[in-house]
């Protein structure tokens, strides 16, 4: 009784921790903008299709990576859309569409400030969400700040 | 129309119908002719089997991540005197696993007064980017730099 219980808790336990862990994205815009002014975080707008088998890529391996998880919490509001949802097309018209994946990266009050095309490894992606966490995207293009000698 | 004129537009006709299938069938054969070239074989067709020391004099300026694969800039500059005698001859880039590596040449002369070039270039995917320096003594110098593009996405 004592070990079922035990395996139980143990369970239990790491669905929480995993259900806690997940980037909890958001479905509309206005929220979002809502949320990132009041925080003043950046916006990141993922646009996806439920067919881009790229897209499933990212979603089992780049945003389960806890690092990613952790920048994306702390430093952006994210928004996961559709790329045929109302919201979607409503996106797509506003800030742009580059295939899918999209990321639409914003400033808090709503303004564009760059959009990237393509899944990418997690190593990769953390340099790129570090570009636009730590203020680089101000100083600098993204071209530049990952230009670099041999 | 007239009858003549008929049998005009149909020999017309008749001839391409007859023609098509045989320029078809050229052009197909030509694109089955391409056929992906490795590393090796466009060092090879650059150095003609020269070595290639890897020099710190040849400074390959590239981006960690390229946003783009398609338009990704590349600089290179080779530390080397340009005189009449002793000079930087040919840059050369490649890349590594496209289905063409070898990307561009950029010959020189003394006249040039340095040995530096600035494009852009497409990568298929993430690799190495080689610039090789061609010396006017026919040595070969090089540098060799990774860049990570996106592993893809659907249009």
């Amino acid at each position: 009784m004592f070990k079922k219980t035990a395996v139980f808790i143990l369970i239990l336990g790491i669905c929480i921790t995993s259900a806690k862990a997940d980037i909890k994205w958001l479905k509309d815009l206005d929220t979002a903008l809502y949320k990132a002014k009041k925080q003043n975080k950046l916006i990141l707008i993922y646009i996806y299709s439920p067919h881009c088998g790229y897209c499933k890529k990212m979603d089992r391996t780049t945003f389960k990576d806890k690092e990613i998880q952790e920048i994306l919490k702390k430093y952006f509001i994210p928004v996961k859309v559709d790329k045929d949802s109302p919201e979607g097309e409503m996106i797509k018209a506003e800030y742009g569409y580059l295939g899918t994946p999209t990321f639409h990266f914003l400033e808090p009050d709503g303004k564009k400030i760059k959009s990237i095309f393509g899944a990418w490894e997690k190593e990769d992606f953390l340099l790129i969400l570090k570009y636009f966490a730590e203020g680089y995207y101000k100083k600098m293009s993204m071209t530049e700040y990952f230009m670099n000698e041999n | 129309m007239n009858r003549r004129n008929f049998l005009k537009v149909a020999g017309i006709a008749t001839s391409v119908i007859t023609v098509s299938p045989v320029l078809l069938k050229e052009q197909n054969s030509a694109k089955a002719q391409q056929q992906k070239r490795s590393y090796q074989e466009a060092l090879k067709e650059i150095t003609g089997g020269s070595p290639v020391k890897s020099s710190d004099k040849v400074k390959l300026i590239a981006p960690a991540i390229a946003e783009n694969g398609a338009v990704v800039p590349v600089k290179i500059t080779v530390n080397h005197p340009m005189e009449k005698d002793n000079y930087v001859k040919a840059i050369h880039i490649l890349a590594k696993d496209n289905f063409e590596p070898r990307t561009l040449s950029a010959y020189l002369t003394p006249a040039n007064g340095k040995a530096f070039i600035s494009t852009r270039i497409r990568l298929a995917k993430t690799m190495d980017v080689v610039a090789i320096a061609e010396l006017s003594d026919g040595t070969f110098l090089k540098a060799e730099k990774p860049v990570k593009v996106t592993i893809g996405g659907c249009g």
